[in-house]
């Protein structure tokens, strides 16, 4: 859902641009900013403790306040695939109806005690949604979509025939629910079981949003951001986009699943009337309006679905007409997408802090943390000594690449290709356009399959390796088209960019585990460092959209360098740059190659490659025409012809 | 190349100060040219220059992000702010960069969407399509083929008639020799230097500066944004200068 | 024998009524690469016009005729509604047409409900007889003129658009819009325009699906819904974008939901499930569907 950008400006502060307000961690200049973080809770905190002791003798609105809860909780687990994600499911309402049947019929079938319904709903629901992701994870967009669209369809279809077992479409009793009148707080009036069950569902909903809250701040949630914002360099970066996928999809499936259940407890009822289209269109609604890929947006969007439905102006108006109300709202929802309601606040509070800086009432900027110097470099790291062969690589080649061939259909575009970068230096690739520069790259990070040849890194060789794992191995890139995440912090990027050095769970994440912090702390000083390496560090906290073109360049670099490579792989790192601005980059790629990363530069700015390569290759068609120092291939006649065309006619 | 007109020819297209953004990317950096009736204008430069962008910008290509400040004037109307379907049908052909021909269609239909402008003048349409099909015979052979299976020579020559069909007042040619082997370029620019002969007004973008600079009458060089240089092709193709812009100084 | 006739029959006019409201679908896909998710409401819009015109007095013809003029004028108001506030977009990264064509269906529903009211209206068929004859009987399966006349006008309508879209200059400038709207530009061809004249053909035929399924089943709110989704279903299975994927994809839904019906007892219930196990399925195997051209992965 992407806007024209705006024209790009030279003062110091930047904001963001439309459609950027911030995900991920909020970049609010001043120290007061962190505080206004805690605000959203404290106040649904209050709003429930107030609720529950102002509508304790209200049945209807005991009624609707759970629902608001539960849906909440709904509209969360929607949005860790949608908002953070980036991928649309319409049909999402199925595992709310898996919920509720697997809480009411699971938990007597296996004996259990009726508030362990929660569990088998959330693991009931996951496993489902974790079919479906399986079933519609490798395709893209639409197509993804609409795979949800019939697996959501499906659902209720299956109820209706599973009559018996499953109660068809008018539902079965649930004979097994939780006496909510004994939960604390619920107090002794007529209607102690309404409030005990809000009270659940408010307690359930707090613990959503401390384990999605979390999830954010943690290296799965930042995987799943980098894959909303770009898959390819997402699996560059060493993120197996795949997996991640469908365990996004499992978690939103599971937390929608506990809603349900907590739907059917209100009901006291499971059916699969909720298992509609139109249901799942009206949590894709709520998230997004709310605000897609915030935390507080969904439950906005919950909130104001069930109690704007509970004022009566609005039932009587619209009772029969909702698909009045949810249309005009889906035309909304595209229209604000995708900051919503939460993200347009974000930016005047963002603007507020601007102007408060300007007049000097608060910090312009958070300074940057200091670093251990020896996190201010790339870091090497510890080479296996011995490779395949048994020959000692210690010092030998880092890139081996033998009779390297591709062709798509019947072209041909690189032709038995050989290349040897050795460690230590900057080895450039040049060649006209069409050459099979990008292609040889491509080829050599693994998102092409190659026709024919070899591809060792540090003498392993690297066939059927997956980009994700080849990050692992010690290659890294970037991109000429640049695939900077552009809606999370340069802080967020170049911390994805240390992926594979770090492990940790997704439950440890979700409960922030002191291993977790451990873990993020790792991450944090290293990618603070990095961004002090390449001069990025005062952008730190600024959303890498904001930056300007030749420093999303350098970020790049720095998430590049963030996965302790062997070898880094620029991919025509000038296009686009002013002079001055190549001459800051050749400078850059000087400092990694000092610091003991092998580069592999792909270029066309000739007085880049000539100043600053040791080794330079040309291809021309597809093959290797020349290699050897600067000075030679300059003046090599072939170089020349392949360039500028041949000479006379 | 054809003999040096006099200089009061009238100036099909007229560009000035043009600078093009792509988001916070700077592409062109205020650039100034004019192509003059008749003429054969190539602009060289080595890849990443901007060259593709500044036929893009002329012929109205709309595309993400992109700003554009600065003039362009063809046969007397400023165009920068008009759509491509619009400047199309004021008689500019614009052949793409990476040939970009309609793969699903056929060759007979990738042809008759090239007339498109003037789709109801059947009778010039089926005229054009018998004197490209004369000028690309492999074109007839194969015209009810899909154009996607058609290799990468026949399908530039594809995208070359299919720009022809419209009957230009004003051709633009955009890296014709993209991913074509030498002896296939050597064709191309033959064909090329066969459309300047027949008075065609040609703004030539190529890489390969000295097939360009053969056909062409004038020349510019393009480097990161910016006209480095530019003259009578007869003296560029001597420069040093020129092979600086490509191979580093 | 009977009921193979029975699935036959069967299979050929519901797989006819699903596929005319296919080729919807699929003409708005062709051009455009959208999926127009309100063509099941501009269905039941058309119906609802011309059932307001016939019962003006208007004779059946007359209101079949004003009911398509109409209906372009809806499919035009749905492009506007829908489609242009999204600007500049590549329908294969920014899904938002998703729900805005599905968020415009629900609205033009429930407009209708306030406006007209929500019972079903039953329109008259276009022709009760062909020189005299009324109903066939093959083997005691009776087929009516309305069925027949179901059947043949979708097979007309394949041809017709299939020859709109290889040999007239518009076909040629749709596919060229779908493929490559930027080159289509260059071509002269006012994308944007033709983005709302496809629009307003998916009226079109809306409008003739819907006075040529109106005589069958009552013209109902929710008909929208449920043609929808299975033509949806349908044009997916056929392959989007190939008109011919349209037409098979609604029979392959036709003739499961027969024959399911005749070999279970439980008869309607299980027909869905099946046919949405064989969507997944399609899906699965080979998103692009029967007719349809695989789309090239991008790296």
């Amino acid at each position: 859902m992407a806007r024209a950008g705006t024209e790009p400006r030279d003062t110091e502060e930047v904001e963001p641009l439309p459609g950027q307000a911030g995900q991920g961690v909020l970049p609010i200049y001043g120290r007061r900013g962190d505080l206004l973080r805690f605000v959203p809770i404290l106040a649904l905190v209050l709003f429930i403790v107030w609720f529950g002791h102002a509508q304790a003798d209200s049945r209807k609105w005991l009624d609707i306040g759970t629902e608001a809860m539960y849906l909440a909780i709904a509209a969360a687990g929607v949005n860790i695939l949608l908002g953070y994600t980036g991928l649309l499911s319409l049909g999402h309402a199925a595992f709310f109806v898996a919920g509720g049947y697997a809480g009411a019929i699971l938990s007597p079938a296996l004996g259990l005690p009726p508030w362990t319904g929660f569990v088998l709903a959330f693991v009931g629901s996951a496993a489902l949604g974790a079919v479906l992701a399986l079933m519609c994870c490798h395709l893209h967009g639409f197509y993804l979509t609409v795979v949800t669209f019939g697996f959501g369809a499906l659902v209720p279809a299956i109820v209706v025939v599973a009559k018996d077992q499953l109660g068809g479409p008018a539902g079965r009793a649930v004979d097994h629910f939780v006496d909510t009148s004994k939960v604390p707080g619920a107090g002794s009036g007529p209607f102690s079981l309404q409030l005990g069950l809000f009270y659940l569902s408010a307690f359930f909903l707090l613990i959503t949003l401390f384990l999605c809250w979390n999830l954010v701040r943690s290296r799965w949630g930042r995987a799943y951001m980098a894959i909303r914002e770009s898959e390819v360099a997402a699996r560059v970066s060493g993120v197996n986009a795949y997996r991640y996928k469908v365990s996004s999809f499992a978690l939103s499936a599971g937390f929608v699943g506990v809603a349900g259940w907590l739907g059917a407890q209100r009901f006291v009822l499971v059916s699969s009337q909720v298992a509609t289209p139109d249901q799942s269109f009206r949590y894709v609604i709520m998230v997004v309006v709310g605000g897609m890929g915030t935390i507080a947006g969904p439950v906005l969007g919950a909130f104001g679905f069930s109690f704007g439905f509970g004022i009566a102006w609005v039932q009587n108006t619209f009772r029969d007409y909702q698909g009045l109300l949810y249309g005009t709202l889906g035309l909304i929802a595209v229209a604000s997408a995708p900051e919503g309601t939460v993200g347009n606040l974000r930016r005047y509070v963002r603007a507020y802090n601007v102007r408060r800086a300007k007049r000097g009432a608060i910090a312009r900027r958070v300074p940057p943390p200091d670093v251990a110097p020896e996190l201010q470099r790339p870091a090497v790291r510890e080479r296996a000594a011995v490779d395949e062969d048994g020959a000692s690589e210690a010092n030998g080649d880092v890139l081996r690449v033998t009779g390297l061939t591709k062709r798509f259909g019947g072209v041909g575009a690189l032709s038995d290709v050989d290349l040897v970068v050795k460690r230590g230096t900057v080895h450039a690739l040049i060649g006209p356009n069409g050459s099979g520069k990008t292609t040889f790259i491509n080829v050599v990070t693994g998102l092409y399959k190659p026709t024919a040849g070899r591809v060792e890194l540090d003498g392993r060789s690297l066939e059927g390796l997956a980009p994700a794992a080849r990050s692992r191995r010690g290659l890294a890139r970037t991109f000429q088209n640049l695939q900077v995440w552009r809606r999370m912090t340069v802080l967020e990027n170049v911390m994805v960019g240390a992926h594979t050095r770090e492990r940790v769970g997704l439950l440890q994440s979700m409960l922030r585990t002191p291993k977790s912090r451990r873990v993020e702390r790792h991450l944090r000083d290293r990618a603070w460092g990095l961004l002090h390496f390449v001069g990025l560090a005062e952008r730190g906290r600024d959303l890498a959209g904001t930056l300007a073109f030749a420093d999303m360049r350098r970020l790049e670099v720095a998430r590049g360098l963030a996965s302790d490579p062997e070898l880094l792989c620029l991919d025509e790192p000038a296009a686009g740059m002013q002079i001055s601005e190549i001459h800051e980059l050749a400078d850059l790629i000087r400092q990694v190659r000092d610091a003991g990363v092998t580069v592999l530069l792909v270029e066309h700015h000739m007085d880049l490659v000539m100043g600053l390569s040791d080794t330079v290759s040309v291809l021309d068609y597809g093959q290797k025409i020349a290699e050897g120092a600067p000075a030679e291939v300059r003046n090599d006649p072939r170089v020349v012809a392949a360039y500028l065309g041949e000479e006379s006619a | 190349m054809k003999p040096m007109t006099n200089g009061k020819q009238e100036k099909l297209l007229k560009v000035e100060d043009l600078r093009v953004f792509y988001g916070a990317a700077r592409a062109l950096d205020g650039i100034s040219f004019h192509v003059a009736q008749g003429e054969v204008v190539t602009i060289i430069g080595s890849n990443g220059a901007g060259k593709s962008t500044t036929l893009k910008t002329v012929s109205g290509i709309s595309e993400l992000l992109k700003t554009v400040s600065g003039s362009i004037t063809f046969a007397g109307e400023r165009i920068e702010k008009k759509s491509s379907h619009h400047i199309a049908r004021m008689g500019m052909a614009h052949v793409p960069e990476g040939r970009r021909v309609f793969a699903g269609s056929t060759v007979e239909d990738n042809l008759l969407l090239g007339a498109y402008r003037r789709r109801r003048m059947r009778g010039a349409v089926n005229d054009e399509l018998e004197r490209v099909y004369e000028r690309f015979r492999v074109l007839r052979e194969r015209r009810s083929q899909p154009a996607g299976y058609l290799s990468g020579g026949e399908q530039q020559m594809l995208a070359i008639g299919r720009g022809l069909m419209a009957s230009p007042r004003f051709l633009l040619l955009d890296e014709p020799s993209l991913g074509l082997a030498p002896l296939l370029v050597s064709q191309v620019f033959e064909i090329i230097a066969g459309l300047a002969a027949d008075g065609t007004t040609i703004l030539l973008v190529e890489q390969l500066a000295h097939q360009a600079l053969r056909v062409a009458d004038r020349a510019y060089v393009l480097e990161a944004g910016v006209i480095s240089g530019g003259g009578d092709a007869a003296s560029m193709a001597a420069d040093a200068h020129v092979r600086e812009a490509y191979l580093g100084a | 024998m009977t009921d193979i006739v029975q699935i036959l029959v069967s299979g050929l006019t519901v797989g006819s009524v699903i596929a005319l409201v296919a080729f919807g679908y699929n003409l708005v896909f062709a051009s455009t690469r959208i999926v127009n998710f309100a063509q099941g409401s501009m269905l039941v819009v058309a119906g609802y016009i011309a059932f307001a015109v016939a019962r003006a007095g208007v004779p059946i013809w007359g209101a079949f005729a004003l009911s398509i003029v109409a209906s372009l004028a809806v499919g035009v108001l749905v492009e506007i509604v829908a489609i242009k506030p999204l600007g500049r977009f590549d329908p294969s990264t920014n899904v938002g047409w998703i729900l805005t064509t599905f968020g415009v269906g629900l609205i033009a529903i429930d407009l209708i409900k306030k406006t007209v009211g929500a019972e079903a209206r039953r329109l008259p068929p276009l022709a009760d007889s062909i020189f005299g004859w009324k109903v066939a009987k093959i083997s005691g399966v009776a087929i009516t003129v309305p069925d027949a006349l179901l059947v043949v006008s979708a097979l007309l309508i394949v041809v017709g658009l299939e020859l709109l879209q290889t040999r007239t200059n518009l076909g040629r400038a749709f596919r060229a819009v779908a493929e490559d709207r930027q080159i289509a530009g260059l071509m002269g061809i006012n994308t944007e325009l033709m983005v709302m004249i496809t629009f307003a053909l998916a009226g079109a035929l809306a409008a003739i699906g819907a006075v040529l399924i109106a005589p069958r089943q009552f013209v109902k709110l929710d008909l929208g819904v449920n043609l929808g989704l299975q033509a949806f279903i349908a044009a997916v299975i056929g392959g989007l974008g190939s008109t011919r994927g349209a037409i098979v994809g609604g029979y392959v839904i036709g003739f499961t939901t027969a024959i399911v019906s005749t070999i279970t007892s439980e008869g309607g219930s299980w027909g869905p499930v099946v046919v949405f196990v064989v969507f997944l399925m399609v899906l699965v195997v080979r998103p692009a569907g029967i007719f349809g051209s695989p789309a090239v992965e991008k790296v």
